[in-house]
């Protein structure tokens, strides 16, 4: 599903993303991990399109396709998912108005007709209970006035309303109380399918107690330095990442 | 300081007295020669004039050649392009200013009047003296004078005392004519004690001609009464539309008014907001949408004069192209009005280099025991936000737009009339498309 290979990417002069490489298929879940400063929300903008970014060498193959060709939007409408550490806050613009025209315009791109207005609220009380979003927030504007758990879940109905091919969650555990994280890391679960693939960009293990992962790799200085299963995130919460970057410091 | 061009109208309005005084009666057209008298005086101001320094109205009437434009017009059977609001409503259709209605004036059972101004000042003495130019008189608005001068028509609405209009007064006003011309329209609006009223004021032109339309409206909310005005403006972007808006409202009263403006080429709304009577409430709101080749210009006086009263402004625009915007909101504290509360709120998005915003808010408190609060803002669009739509599958300008859609939103929220806020939404919607 993602593959990527070499990548490297600055802001300025300055390289962030000294070559990574990373192979995805369906169905997996991989975690990214890595002390501050490693690269791991870079890799997410990279991915996402972000122009602060600037890709110097490597590739990225997305379903197939040349991903770094490719427009933010329409990465998006190819399925690709980011849910934002720092989600933005939209003012007078409604959830629901804003999902429709997201919805309409990845069907459009498809070549799907738009679902009706019925077709679309049944979708979104549906979903809305997949992560407990209460049905008033759906209501009021993107994220405005949202707590910080509130935007977190809002990203996961968000995700759970566009069913994307691959998901990138970026920290989206981080700033969460442990029924928000449950809810959160639930949601997540019951949206993960055969065919599609989620990346979780995490700091703590504890997300990985609820979202259990098939690949666990460590990001430092801008390269996956360490690859290995599931138990890998236990023995990082037990021994920090020390004794993995001395080699590479 | 009577220059050329304030001769010219002067000139104009001596040679058609007559046709001006026809079939009005005396105590409407005895109001003419003090306010001509005033206009000579005062004359057109340009932007040495501190109210008028972001709209120069002296330009705006040089170098034009307008026929006049005077007799009531005959033919009661319509206007070919007058936009009928889908709404159940009391109609007040009105075309270059002029009651085209096959009944002038329509009175309900429950009391209420409605119509042309021209018809109720004849069949409606009683109440038509008491107010006409009562407001428009204390002001030394060089607009509001000549408009005074020139005025032959316009629309009339009275509320009286405990009355609830159950549907809203929709004022049709339609720009059509076959060559450039002045316009001046009159309106007059009485909501009597513990009355209960909405007016419309839709104003479109058709044809690409242009109209100078001169509108000055009076409103009168008695002791406790809600009345509020909601207003569309889309003239063609060679019109000027310059208004007069004064309102007065005694104790308990609320009142709210709305206004719209996508299109025109120059429009200046004046807004002054009286308090006679503790208690008032008055919302002011407004939304402006400045493209390429328009000046829309916004100015309010909130004069709280008495104890107790409560004023809330939130003015909102965006200026794209080389299209400019501006605000000016006074706010008037008297020193006897103890305990007000006036709150005022501009917001602008700029989003270009060639356009212009300017805002200015005018705060002059003389007493001590007051809240008062205002913020003015100008603000591009915001890229993270723009950036997040899109990788939710929104193309860059469809973000934008939605962007800019959610910025006006709140504005159009606050029309109490739900068929018109969808109605206004609509035509931001269709001017954000374009702008």
């Amino acid at each position: 599903m993602l593959t990527v290979k070499n990548l490297h990417a600055s802001v300025g002069d300055k390289e962030i993303l000294r070559g990574i490489d990373l192979e995805v298929r369906a169905g997996e879940v991989h975690a990214i991990m890595g002390p501050n400063g490693s690269g791991k929300s870079t890799f997410a903008s990279v991915l996402a399109g972000n122009e602060k970014y600037e890709v110097t060498d490597g590739e990225v193959c997305f379903a197939g396709k040349n991903l770094l060709d490719m427009s933010v939007e329409d990465r998006a409408r190819e399925g690709l998912f980011i849910g934002f550490q720092y989600p933005v806050e939209i003012p007078g613009v409604s959830m629901a108005n804003f999902l429709r025209l997201a919805l309409n315009e990845q069907r459009k791109y498809r070549g799907e007709e738009p679902l009706t207005a019925g077709e679309f609220l049944k979708r979104m009380r549906e979903k809305a209970a997949i992560v407990e979003l209460k049905e008033k927030l759906t209501n009021r504007a993107v994220n405005e006035g949202f707590s910080g758990g509130e935007k977190k879940k809002n990203e996961i109905f968000q995700m759970a309303m566009l069913e994307p091919k691959l998901a990138v969650l970026d920290e989206t555990d981080s700033g969460l109380d442990i029924d928000a994280l449950r809810i959160v890391a639930t949601g997540v679960n019951k949206l993960r399918r055969p065919d599609n693939a989620t990346i979780v960009i995490t700091h703590y293990q504890r997300l990985l107690e609820y979202i259990v992962p098939d690949v666990v790799h460590v990001l430092y200085n801008g390269r996956i330095i360490h690859s290995a299963g599931k138990e890998l995130a236990l023995e990082l919460e037990e021994k920090g990442y020390d004794w993995l970057i001395k080699d590479y410091q | 300081m009577s220059t050329n061009i304030e001769k010219q109208l002067v000139d104009l309005y001596l040679a058609n007295l007559e046709l001006l005084e026809e079939g009005l009666p005396s105590y409407v057209n005895r109001m003419r020669s003090g306010a001509i008298e005033a206009f000579r005086l005062n004359g057109l101001p340009d932007r040495k004039v501190e109210k008028y320094k972001y709209t120069d109205i002296r330009t705006l009437y040089e170098g034009r050649e307008y026929e006049k434009y005077f007799a009531p017009l005959p033919d009661t059977a319509g206007c070919r392009g007058l936009e009928r609001l889908p709404l159940d409503a009391y109609e007040i259709p009105l075309l270059n200013g002029y009651g085209i209605s096959e009944k002038p004036l329509t009175k309900l059972e429950n009391g209420i009047v409605y119509g042309s101004l021209r018809a109720a000042a004849s069949a409606c003495p009683e109440i038509v003296e008491k107010y006409y130019n009562r407001l428009a008189s204390e002001d030394t608005d060089s607009l509001a004078a000549l408009n005074t001068a020139f005025m032959q028509d316009g629309a009339f609405v009275y509320v009286p005392r405990g009355v609830r209009a159950d549907k809203p007064f929709v004022v049709a006003c339609c720009y059509d004519a076959g060559e450039n011309i002045y316009v001046y329209h009159r309106n007059l609006f009485v909501f009597g004690e513990n009355s209960e009223a909405k007016v419309i004021f839709n104003s479109h032109t058709v044809g690409e001609h242009s109209f100078l339309v001169n509108q000055v409206t009076e409103s009168f909310a008695a002791r406790n009464a809600d009345a509020e005005i909601a207003e569309i403006q889309r003239e063609n972007d060679r019109s000027v539309h310059l208004s007069n808006n004064y309102t007065r409202q005694e104790a308990d009263s609320r009142f709210q008014a709305t206004v719209i403006t996508t299109d025109g080429g120059t429009v200046r709304n004046n807004s002054t907001v009286i308090f006679t009577g503790k208690g008032g409430e008055n919302h002011i709101y407004g939304l402006y949408l400045a493209g390429n080749g328009q000046h829309i210009d916004n100015y309010t006086n909130l004069e709280h004069r008495v104890p107790d009263c409560t004023s809330y402004e939130n003015y909102k625009g965006i200026a794209s192209g080389n299209g400019t915007a501006a605000f000016n909101g006074r706010i008037l504290v008297a020193q006897d009005a103890q305990r007000t509360r006036a709150f005022q709120e501009n917001h602008n998005l700029l989003l270009s280099d060639e356009a212009t915003i300017y805002t200015k808010p005018q705060l002059e408190i003389y007493a001590d025991d007051v809240k008062c609060s205002h913020g003015a803002t100008v603000g591009q669009l915001d890229r993270e936000a723009v950036f997040y739509m899109r990788q939710r599958g929104l193309s860059e300008e469809e973000a934008q737009k939605l962007q800019m859609y959610g910025f006006v939103n709140d504005i159009i929220g606050k029309v109490n009339i739900q068929p018109l806020a969808e109605l206004m939404s609509r035509v931001a919607t269709d001017k954000i498309g374009r702008i």
